[in-house]
């Protein structure tokens, strides 16, 4: 899965380290989200929709069908 | 324990169930020790060492509740997935380790001693796991 969450933590000026002490989880939970590397389950999804005031599709965005899942 | 080997901040949970774990795991090693012992000895009469090997169950059922508890109250999901994988590779390789050591040792004194080797192996290999994960995750 796709996302935003690098674009949109620089335009907050925030470090990986800040994202993760706001969404309450490790700093290599945020790097493998915004690697693509893990998808976050629906409520922190949720967290980064509302820390971020956006909505999951807009930070979210599903690989077209037949991509390779991230995990 | 589970996480040595990696510069992270460890959170009060994680450092209450490596403790739990690390000293159930010596105590469970050192109760096997106790039965590979009485074992040998002639001595000690025959329901004594089956009580000695029966013990080591113990420590190892509380082992596992350590691990479940900690497991049931991570709240951070890629951390707990991470654990999740590094614990399939301990019992993977467990379980390798225990065909060649089958195949090798064709002994009774061997039964114990695996179980010994069975949760050294498994934590060392978890371990390992998990640091290798938690680094390529940095």
């Amino acid at each position: 899965m796709k996302n935003r969450l690098r674009v949109l933590r620089a335009e907050r000026n925030w470090s990986q380290a800040d994202l993760a002490a706001r969404l309450e989880v490790s700093r290599q939970s945020v790097n493998a989200i915004e690697t693509g590397r893990f998808d976050p389950s629906l409520p922190l999804a949720f967290k980064l929709a509302k820390l971020f005031d956006a909505r999951i599709e807009e930070i979210f965005e599903a690989e077209p069908a037949g991509g390779t899942p991230a995990n | 324990m589970l996480f040595s080997g990696c510069n992270r901040n460890f959170s009060p949970l994680q450092r209450r169930s490596m403790a739990m774990f690390g000293g159930l795991m010596i105590l469970s090693i050192a109760l096997l020790a106790l039965a590979l012992e009485s074992a040998e000895h002639n001595s000690v009469s025959k329901s004594l060492v089956m009580v000695l090997d029966l013990l080591p169950a113990i420590p190892i059922g509380a082992m596992i509740a350590v691990v479940s508890r900690y497991l049931t109250q991570e709240t951070d999901e890629f951390i707990r997935l991470l654990v999740m994988r590094s614990l399939l590779w301990g019992i993977g390789t467990t379980m390798i380790a225990d065909i060649v050591l089958a195949a090798v040792f064709i002994d009774l004194r061997a039964l114990h001693l695996a179980v010994v080797y069975n949760i050294d192996v498994f934590t060392i290999t978890a371990m390992i796991a998990l640091s290798l994960q938690l680094r390529r995750a940095q």
